[in-house]
């Protein structure tokens, strides 16, 4: 669906993108994360064309971005950019028949009817657009996205401005649209989101793609050491000292929650050792009411990924992973 | 899409963003006041002659509409000049032209709809010019000559030779001010170097046969200036395309609207490079 081939971007000695290799697939939600500064807006401008690459190629739905596919192209796809601005003498009504008619969208009237009622803005509809809040300039933008019911749609930070319910409402359009099986590349700091709607995640930082997996690929291939949460019925302060002396466990940590009851146990190696570490705790009297594996949450793996730039994560591509 | 259809479809969208920035042009203050301005201008020019008439009782014009005409079409091509240069600069500066291209727009489509855009205000404009003139000539008895409709189509291609240009400015600058500020320059300069060659001319015309001054040598320059702005100044084209128009001398006429529309092509192919390397976004 999307493909990039060393995709660089250079402003005289600086390199915004370098080489970028990008792999979104048909129907993924790939969520496209990196600090400020990162590139992630730069490959989204040069993606659509509207900033010319240095070097490197573009493909959109197997098609190069040329004059001869550059309509075609362009016409299957909706962007929700971080630049969010309207014509300041027309109404929301108006700037959405406009832009339907560069879409030649049919039915024009009672498709902008039935996105703004979606995104509950009906009722504003002949407002003018600059007089909208953040919020709602924000869902006006979706809408315009939406209007030509794209193939793709490529979002860039889309739920910024946003109330948790507007965060919600968005959640469930990319979820809809993902599930009629649109393409979604969105971009965007907050993880939760994208940790929640994501198929596939790449990680970009200074330019470069650092990593690209899907989220659970990502924690497994950052978790160095199995990370076991315990928690047993009653406190027993004697225990961290006797599980350390256990081959397969590398250290205990007992952070004092819950009168002592709760610890964390860092095993050696990467292989399941919870029927031995519960064997172990069994076997000195203790009673275990709840045990989890503790997982890397996508936040976690941003920010060693980022801070160590850790090079070569680049994982399997996947069809369509499960979120 | 083959190339046809690719066409096609691009002038649809040059006409959808023609539209709307029509649209933002006739709901806004300038055009009128640009006319207005332009009526009373002409209004004053030929109370003038009527005048002169009543002063000497016969006075020969071989056109009284045509000066009007020309301070009519000047005064427009400026107003539509600051338009054009204002309003890519200020959608970039806005981040509107970014919006825009994230849809099924180009550089050649979005600066083909600015250009229509302008051209089509142009056009209404010189309706109500010659609307306006035929009404004076009702009311002084001045003959209005056909070779007015011949004057404002040759206007209109001034006048978009003019638009074209500024478009291309528009496209080299990110804000408005820089592109505002070019346009300035370049008027500033184009005008000085017309003044100063007529000034320096009358100057050295006071000069005694075999007398050196330095003068001289500036006025050289500055004839020199003046050959070469009459092949870049749009103004240039219409001056001599309206005196081709009072000689009755088609051939040039109809050069003079060539080289306007072909200044036109130039100008607005290179807004289109330029815009399609510098991308939309700055």
């Amino acid at each position: 669906m999307i493909q990039t081939e060393n995709l660089t971007k250079q402003y005289g000695n600086f390199t915004a993108v370098s080489n970028l290799n990008l792999h979104v697939q048909r129907g993924q939600v790939y969520g496209f994360l990196g600090p400020n500064g990162a590139g992630k807006t730069t490959t989204i401008l040069m993606l659509l064309g509207i900033l010319p690459p240095t070097s490197g190629n573009v493909r959109l739905f197997d098609l190069p971005l040329t004059s001869n596919h550059y309509f075609t192209v362009k016409r299957r796809i909706g962007v929700v950019g971080e630049t969010r601005h309207f014509y300041d003498d027309m109404t929301a009504r108006e700037y959405l028949r406009f832009f339907s008619n560069l879409y030649v969208v049919e039915k024009a009237g009672e498709r902008i009817e039935s996105l703004m009622e979606a995104v509950d803005l009906k009722d504003f509809m002949d407002v003018r657009a600059r007089d909208y809040s953040r919020g709602m300039q924000q869902k006006l933008a979706f809408v315009r996205a939406l209007l030509p019911d794209p193939d793709l749609l490529i979002l860039d930070e889309p739920v910024s401005g946003l109330d948790p319910y507007g965060i919600r409402q968005v959640r469930q359009l990319v979820q809809a649209q993902n599930e009629a099986g649109k393409t979604v590349l969105i971009s965007s700091h907050i993880l939760s989101e994208i940790e929640r709607t994501a198929h596939q995640v790449g990680i970009m930082h200074r330019g470069r793609l650092l990593a690209e997996d899907t989220v659970a690929g990502l924690r497994a291939r950052l978790a160095s050491e199995q990370q076991i949460e315990l928690e047993l019925s009653e406190p027993r302060p004697d225990l961290p000292a006797l599980l350390a002396s256990c081959s397969f466990v590398k250290s205990v940590k007992a952070p004092g929650e819950k009168g002592g009851r709760r610890f964390t146990v860092h095993l050696s190696d990467k292989n399941d050792a919870r029927a031995r570490l519960s064997q172990a705790i069994t076997a000195q009297g203790g009673i275990i009411v709840a045990m989890r594996q503790k997982e890397i949450s996508l936040e976690e793996a941003f920010i060693t990924i980022t801070e160590q730039q850790i090079p070569q994560l680049i994982g399997p591509r996947t069809e369509k992973a499960t979120p | 899409m083959n190339r046809l259809n690719v066409w096609r479809f691009r002038w649809h969208l040059a006409c959808t963003i023609q539209r709307r920035d029509l649209r933002a042009t006739l709901y806004s203050f300038g055009p009128y006041v640009t006319l207005s301005a332009a009526i009373a201008i002409a209004a004053t020019i030929l109370r003038n002659y009527v005048k002169s008439v009543q002063d000497g009782g016969l006075d020969i014009l071989s056109n009284p509409f045509a000066i009007p005409l020309f301070g009519a079409v000047v005064l427009s091509s400026i107003y539509l000049a600051i338009v054009s240069t204002t309003t890519i600069a200020r959608e970039r500066d806005q981040g509107t032209l970014e919006v825009l291209f994230y849809g099924p727009v180009d550089a050649t489509a979005y600066l083909l709809g600015k250009y229509l855009a302008q051209a089509s205000t142009c056009v209404l404009m010189n309706i109500v010019y010659l609307a306006v003139f035929w009404l004076y000539a009702l009311v002084t008895n001045f003959a209005f000559d056909p070779g007015l409709f011949w004057a404002a189509i040759l206007s209109v291609a001034i006048a978009s030779a003019v638009v074209a240009v500024s478009i291309l400015l528009s496209t080299l600058y990110r804000s408005v001010r820089g592109a505002l500020s070019t346009l300035l320059a370049i008027t500033l300069v184009f005008l000085g170097i017309q003044l100063g060659h007529d000034y320096a001319a009358k100057l050295t015309g006071q000069l005694a046969r075999g007398q050196s001054n330095p003068l001289l040598l500036l006025q050289s320059i500055l004839a020199w200036l003046d050959r070469i702005l009459n092949w870049l100044s749009p103004f240039a084209y219409l001056e001599r395309g309206m005196d081709a128009l009072l000689r009755d001398n088609t051939g040039e006429y109809l050069l003079m609207l060539g080289l306007s529309l072909l200044y036109t092509a130039v100008a607005f192919g290179l807004a289109v490079w330029t815009l399609r390397r510098k991308g939309a976004c700055g």
